[in-house]
């Protein structure tokens, strides 16, 4: 229970085919071996509590909580744009966090179909009357990288005054492309968490049809969303996402190796009992029909 | 149960089997002479010894192996018992088959598809297991016993009874420990799990256990031992090291993070997965059905709740920290994510790991599914699913083959399945091991017991849920569901279904097949209306007059006074016990016994076999007869004058109703 599968491109280029034939709905999964040691893991913290609906004296929202200003001054400019692809054509996404509930999950959720000034991706401005500091994340997927892909990720408050950001988190790390460019993988570290918390699998996808993730999304977006499942002792989860031929499509703009333009199912299990080595993780794909709501 | 009250059942249950031991033979055929009270086991069929011999050697064991010739042996230790298990004698593979229709076990050479040969038993056999040196241990359900038998030199002359020994009733899982010193036992009905010697099938100690056990696996180290249960949110932990055989459990009832409404059951069948170190088993892989008691179900008209009732699921035990993997159940999306009522498996009875794939056979939709393994929840992660004929009880894999057989009971046919990538999934052969029905089962009977355990029938329910979802084996579930009338519990129907009307908990009717049909409605199926389907129905309720009661115990002699002791009590008008269940059967009428202020009658109940189907009253809020007793006083006869040893043999007579 040590090693795990993913399917080569190739794979699944060929079972596309079949696809598109309803007769042939029921497409076996492709399973391809990858080692745990083969993801690439970096130490991160836990995740930044965002405090919320922090008002000043005349309940005006104030969300920067004045401990946070202490934090060195980042500058915004070094950080991704607000848009799908960024000046070298890498994937990137830009959320700006809910002014009242910037810890809320529900609060963000909704904005991919929403469009509202919170929503990503959006254009920002910057000067003395753009308003209040915001939590912004940024995530930057380099996938056609010469060195190799590269993900990186950053929390901060960015003041729309100064355009300055105040980092809570950021971290860069290479990252591992799975059935054949479909998904980039790798692992958080977090030394100050529970043994439970302490592993965590993220995956990087075009956006689903529908999926849903064990440990939940960090973004869905028009073009990619960040899921998570758990991966330390005790714990396991289960990644499921039905991605369709136009999800691809846009995928392969930022991927360096176009893929097969069809309907395709992913799914990634993690496990880990307690007595085990380390966690299992098994990852297939198959072609499906995804029927046009 | 108390350390003190444990132990005392413990020697009971011990004393019992012990004295069993010598007793006459009642059923297995031929005839064996009387085992030595040097072993534990009654010898079966074996040559009489001298006196002489007796005098001055000690006692051949009668369950040792009578001759040297070679017979099949199993390839991999397969510890674990099922209804079919595989063995290789010389280039052929043998499937030995426990019939529980038939009452016998059938040998079968898998590559040329033949019936071999048909060993009657003395009952109907639950499962067996193939030892080492090729001997087979059978559970006898019927016959509350356990027999081993030896394949004769050549396999098409059966297997000759060696010895059998008395289990606590409705012996059913079994499992050998590696070194086969020891012999594991479940008894459903009996709610026990039973060790014995492993050479002799001498008795060495029971284990109290909750409801209705079935599955059992023993870890390498022999440390713990793991049983599943068909009723009751939980799978038990015994501790074998420890003196009085602790009993921890693994709590079921956690779903989606909470404690919830839902119920886990159907713990039919326990797989260890085995990862790279057989020695250490990190996980055990427990099929099983989870359902919403309460959900939706307060505005409806149904049982539980009209959608998403039953989801089948695979629960992973982390077997170091004796909790589920995850730490809860996930049944988000339910049935319809496990593919509907037409695909789901709510109904799992056997399963078997080939490597990373768990074959799980499903009654009702008649399946047999691949599934990862390896996946959070095996359950929804299928990767194909094989077509067998109706009624799969049991699977075998022979993984280095790529092949694994089924045994389907109601149809009488052993499946072979090609488990190559790419193969068919339709059974590569199909082996029919009786075209016959079997005796006590007439063809509108059979048609009923595959009704009975139909998933996907919209007549009988909207949601999947099959007579045998709430009615398992026959019997009941255990949970209380909440109706438009409040909490009713599921009732027991085998051994019932001849006390005659009124029916349901209201006595609202007095025609079975009114009360089917209505049944039916209320899970939210469209009942019966064409002519067809009143002979699916009239075959429905025949099953259920037929289908197999419990299978009660020899009580011994201070059970017996003790049970005599509460007869009289239960008959004494002072107690009043036997004004409205005369001779614990029913007065068929009805009383206001809840005294709600809307003073609802509830019809009387049978009280047969009512000791195996806690938690009692209509609305479940008895957790254990002696609560009843002292519960009902004034509403429901009169017991609060009774001594607590009174109450102890009222009590003991109605578990031995």
């Amino acid at each position: 229970m040590k090693t795990s599968h993913v399917f080569p491109a190739l794979a699944l280029a060929c079972s596309l085919g079949s696809a598109v034939n309803p007769a042939k709905a029921e497409v076996p999964y492709r399973f391809e071996e990858l080692r745990l040691a083969e993801i690439p893991s970096i130490e991160a913290e836990p995740d930044v509590a965002w405090v919320t609906e922090q008002f000043d004296t005349i309940g005006a929202p104030n969300p920067l909580p004045d401990s946070e200003r202490s934090r060195p001054a980042a500058d915004w400019s070094g950080l991704p744009r607000p848009r799908l692809t960024n000046e070298h054509g890498h994937a990137a996404v830009v959320r700006i966090r809910n002014l009242y509930h910037p810890d809320s999950h529900q609060a963000h959720q909704w904005l991919r179909y929403l469009q509202s000034d919170d929503a990503s991706p959006i254009a920002m401005a910057c000067g003395p009357d753009t308003g209040e500091p915001r939590g912004v994340d940024t995530y930057l997927l380099e996938a056609s990288r010469p060195e190799g892909p590269r993900y990186t990720v950053v929390e901060a408050w960015l003041d729309g005054k100064t355009c300055k950001g105040l980092a809570l988190r950021r971290y860069q790390t290479t990252v591992k492309p799975l059935a054949g460019g479909l998904a980039y993988t790798y692992r958080t570290h977090c030394a100050r968490c529970s043994p439970a918390q302490s592993e965590t699998l993220h995956v990087v996808i075009p956006t689903a049809m529908s999926s849903s993730a064990t440990g939940g999304f960090r973004y869905w977006t028009y073009l990619m969303e960040h899921l998570e499942l758990p991966l330390g002792p005790g714990t396991s989860g289960s990644l499921r996402a039905r991605i369709e031929e136009g999800s691809i499509r846009s995928w392969n703009r930022v991927v360096p190796r176009a893929l097969p333009v069809a309907d395709v199912e992913l799914r990634i299990e993690t496990s880990f009992a307690v007595g085990e080595d380390e966690p299992t993780i098994v990852l297939a794909t198959r072609a499906v029909n995804i029927l046009p709501l | 149960m108390s350390p003190r009250s444990r132990l005392a059942w413990i020697a009971a249950l011990v004393a019992a089997f012990a004295g069993a031991c010598t007793s006459a033979p009642r059923a297995a055929a031929p005839k064996p002479p009387r085992a030595s009270a040097a072993h534990g086991a009654r010898a079966l069929g074996a040559a009489a010894t001298s006196p002489a011999q007796s005098d001055t050697r000690p006692l051949p064991n009668p369950c040792a192996r009578r001759h040297s010739d070679a017979v099949a042996l199993p390839e991999s230790p397969v510890r674990q018992s099922s209804t079919i298990a595989l063995a290789r004698l010389a280039d052929r593979t043998i499937a030995y088959v426990a019939d529980a229709d038939r009452r016998a076990l059938h040998t079968v050479d898998v590559d040329s598809r033949a019936v071999l040969a048909t060993t009657p038993l003395g009952g109907a056999p639950s499962q067996l297991v193939v030892l080492a040196d090729g001997r087979v241990v059978v559970s006898l359900r019927d016959a509350n016993r356990i027999t081993l038998l030896e394949p004769a030199p050549a396999p098409e002359q059966g297997l000759a009874p060696l010895c059998e020994a008395r289990t606590p009733s409705e012996p059913i899982g079994l499992f050998v420990t590696p070194n086969e010193s020891t012999l594991f036992v479940t008894s459903g009905w009996g709610h026990a799990l039973t060790a014995f010697a492993g050479d002799t099938l001498e008795p060495r100690y029971a284990v109290a256990l909750p409801r209705e056990p079935r599955a059992v696996y023993v870890e390498p180290s022999g440390r713990r031992a793991f049983v599943s249960h068909a009723v009751g949110d939980q799978i038990s932990i015994v501790d074998l090291e420890d003196p009085l055989h602790a009993r921890r459990s693994v709590d079921l009832r956690r779903h989606n993070g909470e404690n919830s409404s839902r119920h886990t059951g159907q713990g039919f069948v326990l797989s260890a997965l085995v990862g790279t170190n057989p020695e250490h088993v990190t996980r055990l892989l427990a099929p099983m059905v989870s359902v919403d008691q309460d959900a939706g179900s307060i505005s409806t008209e149904t049982y539980g709740s009209r959608f998403l009732a039953a989801a089948p699921l695979v629960a992973v035990v982390d077997t170091t920290s004796e909790s589920l993997l995850g730490r809860h159940l996930s049944v988000l999306g339910g049935l319809e994510r496990a593919g509907g009522p037409e695909k789901a498996c709510t109904l799992p009875r056997a399963a078997a790991l080939a490597g990373d794939r768990l074959l799980l056979g499903c009654l009702g939709v008649d399946a047999v599914l691949e599934l990862d393994a390896r996946a959070r929840d095996p359950m929804h992660f299928e990767r194909r699913r094989f077509r067998v004929p109706a009624g799969p009880m049991g699977i075998a894999a022979e993984p280095g083959r790529e092949r694994a057989v089924v045994w389907s009971q109601f149809a009488a046919t052993v499946s072979v399945l090609d488990l190559h990538e790419g193969a068919a999934t339709k059974p590569a052969a199909e082996i029919v091991v009786s075209k016959e029905l079997p005796p006590g089962l007439g063809s509108v009977e059979a048609r009923g017991r595959i009704l009975f355990h139909a998933t996907n029938d919209p007549r009988i329910s909207g949601d999947g849920r099959a007579c045998a979802s709430c009615h398992i084996d026959g019997r009941e579930d255990g949970i209380t569901w909440q109706t438009p009338e409040g909490r009713h519990q599921t009732i027991m129907l085998a051994g019932r279904m001849n006390e005659g009307a009124p029916f349901g908990w209201r006595g609202e009717t007095i025609a079975l097949r009114h009360h089917v049909g209505r049944t039916m409605k209320r899970l939210a199926g469209r009942g019966v209306f064409s002519g067809a389907d009143f002979a699916d129905l009239d075959a429905l309720i025949a099953y259920l007059k037929v289908m197999p009661a419990p299978v009660r115990v020899e009580p011994d002699e201070a059970r017996r006074v003790l049970v005599a002791r509460g007869r009289e009590l239960f008959d004494d008008p002072r107690q009043g016990c036997a004004t409205c269940h005369p001779g614990g059967g029913t007065d068929r009428s009805a009383y206001d016994v809840a005294r709600s202020p809307y003073h609802i009658p509830f019809d009387t109940p049978s009280l047969r076999f009512v000791g195996g189907t806690a938690p009692y009253f209509h609305d479940g809020r008895y957790a254990t007869l002696g609560d009843l007793l002292r519960g009902v006083d004034g509403t429901m006869g009169h017991t609060g004058s009774l001594s607590d040893d009174e109450l102890r043999a009222l009590e003991a007579y109605l578990e031995d109703l």
